[in-house]
């Protein structure tokens, strides 16, 4: 089937292209950015570096210990994501599925902790660590990634787990499956897609948090990522080009592993649990 | 499905568990060489965190300093230091100590002061004054961190900044030697737009550091000025000195400055400097290791560049925030102080001076193996008529703030000289 | 069917206790201390509501910050939400390439905000920034303008940074609208509806409670939006960009003043609970669709 080329399709091409070209183009500037020299970027922010030489690249890993903190990023955002998956979904399950006194002041109270602000958070939260014997350790920052991403969570979970067919839990009910068979058997995996974008949204807010990872570690051997960029702009000097090389390396790998999982979901929804 | 499961928790475990381990490791903790002759005493651990990391003129300097106490006090004094790129984030994490009553050993926090806020948790020095470490810097600069006769900072730099300027761009201007009044200095920046070069360059960002070194200097222009910019903790700004300076700052931001002046930071403000597209950046000898890098400028940038005094004779020449202790017990106040006069030794601070520009708090210091031009803006400050202190040792940390959200709306012509004067005021009162 | 009440509370359990940990004490701090002096230096005395009072009788700045703040909640909420929703819907039709704009339109919000934040103020230069040197090639004339700092066009600029990055919300709803079940499709275009009564009438209505998360998710991230502002504008020009989170953040770090930035922290909270049940009612999240 030829379509044609309509007044209406050039213009759903235009506006899907603007925004297409919004969101790559900073980013091919800041990937074209990490090549040029510091002139060369505060001359002309668009022109093509002189050379394609990964000098930025070497300055910045000789700067900035970025190996190390890319292990630590790994390590705290896989874990903190598997923690906040398991734990909120399990949750949102009973809050979306079960009437039960006190169901709703216990959704509003837990959608209270996307309110508070982190300059509000940031004392306490350093003083429980502190208590807990906690500070300066990976599982500090796994804890409190898990929980900022509690709330997004917890709402997107529960209107998955709303959006599912009762159907399939009854006949699990009357085949004899437990509530805990039936959650982890039958709920979990037709949720999954639901699963999978918020274990995306969590991975990427543990990935890119920056003010709690300042506060709670002080050793360079168990930081994250984000502290490196720091690294490039101090109080009377820049280097730009390393900067950019920096800011290359913190993006790149988060966008690859995206597009990655993004593939995952696409699967497993065709997989369609949801239509059997 | 349950397969599925079953691996994320195992998964989770795993990893939870790595995560653990990890931390039992603490690998920084571990001192470079281990004490093998003298296990009896327990070396005594300071904690201090530094700036001076990644792209900071000062990074090399620290990392042999340390190296070199390392190696003297093995077994004795163990430094865990905490890197923190970034002084906003430097600051700010000190503040977040402070709030929860834990913060380091010793701490130096770039210039910035912190001895008013953080006053009641900073170890008093005044009793520990021996001559030994009186005699590392100047009585000025120990004056400067003291407050009520009480010493809460050990001093390392002194604080010597007047401007640099283009002798290309002057001569192409048809100028011949740096403005001896303010007068002399508007009419040669007409001079320099005549020949089509911009005169200033200028920010508004982070306290805009080079807008407000010009600022002050314009204030310091009479005996009044002087004493203000040597006030500690200033509350009204309605004086006639600044609302005149004031003035002055909203015709250089409308007429003698780059566009993207409004907005930015030093780097920007540095960077037209670098480029050869403004005549005069006002800045300490710190950036002059810059213009020797062919990174940021031509070839041969450097004999171009000329250091002034301010109209009027007004040189910053003054202390610095030097190192804060807040060490909880005697044991490692001691510690702490060893470790600051190790670090302000006249050895450290010579090369200091030759790695970084910085001028040290010691009278005396001086070197051969330093850029030209540190050595002339140190002769300028000792010829200076009137010697005046920076604002940011100076005045509250908000109203350093303040600076950032006003200059903008003066630029642009929304509040006049006199309302920027009581913005800064109304902000001095909120202490 | 019915679950044992303790089989409820084992699954909600770890949640509150994560919840526990990381909110309540902050919580309750927050609270308490909005009804203190409480100031850097052990000043801590009870004052009553003195700061709530003091916030909307006389602090100017507290009520532009609340009114960006308002505004910006609002915009997100409708234009944010409104535009992912109409991208998502496009992109639900499966064209040639939809997966790699999915995946596309989701960069940005890869991107951590202190990238973005430097980004941003690149493109938006005014000396040799990204808009200003396009503007330039197409007039021919050498265009300048502060983006960021000029009166007229900060608060535009400010907002640009996410009004129109709209990925997490394509990927929500688009993960829905393709778990909405063939067969409920299949009844009504039987029943002879067009593509637009299929979109408007049966998906729409479908993915119901997934928009009130959307909005949720987009009216909550602008009752903590911080980082950007702070990294461009700083609130500036003046207090043209200001909003509350980032009032706060200076009230507690630059003027220590503890007890009065709690005293925001609370507005925030109330809002956002006000904000977030409103719209779980208008929504009707509480109910399933099937």
């Amino acid at each position: 089937m030829k379509k044609k080329l309509t007044l209406g399709s050039v213009l759903r091409f235009l506006f899907l292209g603007f925004f297409v070209a919004i969101s790559v183009g900073p980013l091919l500037w800041v990937i074209m950015s990490s090549f040029k020299t510091n002139k060369e970027i505060l001359s002309n922010a668009f022109a093509l570096p002189s050379s394609w030489a990964p000098v930025g690249y070497k300055a910045a890993l000789e700067m900035a210990p970025i190996g190390t903190f890319y292990k630590n990023s790994i390590i705290i955002s896989v874990v903190s994501t598997v923690l906040n998956v398991v734990v909120v979904s399990m949750a949102a399950y009973v809050l979306a599925r079960h009437k039960f006194r006190g169901n709703t002041f216990i959704v509003l109270l837990l959608s209270m902790s996307m309110l508070i602000p982190t300059a509000s958070l940031l004392m306490p939260i350093y003083k429980i660590m502190t208590a807990l014997k906690l500070l300066n350790t990976r599982t500090a920052l796994i804890l409190v990634y898990a929980a900022l991403g509690l709330p997004t969570s917890l709402f997107l979970f529960r209107s998955y787990f709303q959006g599912i067919p009762k159907e399939l839990e009854e006949a699990a009910y009357i085949d004899g499956a437990g509530f805990f068979r039936t959650f982890f058997t039958i709920v979990f995996p037709l949720a999954k897609p639901g699963l999978a974008t918020g274990a995306i949204l969590q991975f990427l807010t543990s990935w890119n948090e920056f003010m709690f990872a300042l506060i709670l570690t002080s050793d360079t051997s168990v930081r994250t990522l984000p502290l490196a960029l720091n690294y490039f702009t101090s109080q009377f000097s820049f280097n730009y080009t390393a900067m950019f090389a920096a800011l290359t390396m913190v993006i790149l790998p988060s966008i690859i592993v995206y597009a990655v999982l993004q593939e995952q979901i696409t699967s497993s929804m065709v997989d369609g649990a949801v239509k059997g | 499905m349950k397969k599925l499961f079953a691996l994320l928790l195992t998964l989770a475990m795993v990893l939870s568990m790595a995560a653990c381990g990890a931390k039992e490791e603490k690998p920084a903790e571990t001192p470079a060489e281990t004490p093998s002759e003298a296990p009896a005493e327990e070396a005594i651990e300071i904690t201090f965190p530094t700036m001076w990391v990644g792209t900071s003129t000062m990074t090399q300097w620290w990392a042999d300093r340390i190296a070199a106490f390392n190696a003297e006090y093995a077994g004795k004094i163990n430094v865990k230091v905490e890197e923190i790129a970034g002084d906003q984030n430097y600051v700010d994490k000190m503040k977040v100590l402070y709030s929860s009553n834990s913060l380091p050993d010793a701490f130096a926090a770039g210039g910035y002061n912190l001895i008013d806020s953080m006053q009641d948790q900073l170890v008093d020095l005044t009793p520990y004054m021996d001559d030994e470490l009186k005699s590392l810097a100047s009585d000025l600069c120990w004056e400067v961190n003291s407050r009520d006769g009480k010493i809460y900072g050990v001093p390392q730099a002194r604080q010597v900044i007047g401007y640099f300027y283009n002798k290309d761009l002057f001569a192409q201007a048809g100028i011949e030697k740096p403005a001896e009044t303010w007068d002399e200095f508007f009419v040669q920046c007409d001079k320099l737009l005549a020949a089509g070069i911009t005169p200033l360059s200028m920010d508004t960002a982070d306290s805009g550091w080079v807008t407000s070194l010009m600022l002050c200097a314009m204030v310091a222009d009479s005996d009044a000025g002087e004493e203000f910019m040597n006030t500690n903790l200033p509350k009204d700004y309605n004086t006639p000195e600044f609302i005149q300076a004031a003035a002055n700052i909203q015709k250089m931001f409308q007429k003698y400055t780059t566009p993207d002046a409004v907005g930015g930071a030093y780097e920007n403000a540095a960077a037209n400097f670098f480029m050869e597209e403004t005549a005069i950046i006002a800045n300490g000898p710190w950036m002059v290791s810059d213009f020797y890098d062919t990174n940021m400028v031509e070839e041969g940038f450097a004999e171009k560049i000329g250091c002034a005094m301010y109209p009027g004779g007004v040189m910053y020449n003054s202390g610095k925030i030097g190192f804060n202790v807040a060490s909880k017990d005697e044991e490692h106040i001691q510690a702490t102080l060893t470790f600051l006069k190790f670090i302000n030794s006249e050895e450290s601070q010579r090369l200091m001076l030759e790695m970084t520009g910085d001028v040290p708090a010691m009278e005396g210091i001086s070197s051969d193996n330093v850029k030209p031009q540190v050595n002339e803006v140190l002769a300028l400050g000792d010829a200076a008529k009137r010697s005046i202190n920076d604002f940011q040792s100076l005045w509250y940390a908000n109203v350093v703030d303040e600076i950032s959200v006003q200059y903008p709306l003066l630029a642009q012509g929304q509040i006049t000289p006199e309302q920027f004067a009581q913005a800064l005021t109304d902000a001095a009162a909120k202490n | 069917m019915k679950v044992k009440r303790w089989k409820l509370a084992a699954f909600l359990l770890p949640c509150l206790l994560l919840f526990a940990l990381i909110y309540l004490i902050p919580l309750g701090m927050v609270f308490g201390s909005s009804f203190f002096e409480w100031k850097a230096g052990g000043v801590f005395n009870f004052i009553g509501l003195d700061n709530y009072i003091n916030a909307f009788t006389n602090d100017p700045r507290m009520i532009t910050a609340l009114k960006n703040t308002v505004i910006w909640v609002l915009m997100q909420s409708t234009i944010h939400v409104g535009l992912g929703t109409i991208i998502a819907f496009m992109l639900a039709r499966k064209m040639r390439g939809w997966k790699v704009l999915r995946t596309i339109y989701m960069f940005p919000n890869v991107v951590s905000a202190a990238a973005l934040g430097v980004i941003f103020l690149n493109v938006f230069n005014p000396k040799y920034g990204l808009i200003n040197s396009f503007i330039s090639q197409i007039t021919g004339n050498d265009f300048v303008k502060n983006w960021f700092f000029d009166q007229n066009s900060a608060f535009i600029t400010v907002t640009w940074s996410w009004l129109l990055y709209t990925g997490m919300i394509i990927i929500i709803v688009l993960a829905a609208l393709l778990a909405i079940p063939e067969d409920v499709l299949e009844a009504a275009r039987i029943d002879g509806a067009t593509e637009m009564q299929l979109n408007l009438q049966v998906k729409l209505p479908l993915i119901r409670t997934t928009l009130g998360t959307c909005v949720i998710v987009a009216a909550t991230s602008m009752l903590r939006e911080f980082e950007l502002i702070y990294l461009t504008t700083q609130g500036g020009p003046g207090d043209l960009t200001i909003n509350l989170p980032l009032y706060l953040y200076k009230t507690s770090m630059t003027d220590n003043n503890y007890g009065y930035a709690n005293m925001m922290g609370v507005v925030l909270i109330v809002a956002g609970v006000i904000t977030v049940y409103s719209i779980n009612k208008l929504f009707r999240m509480n109910e399933s669709d099937y």
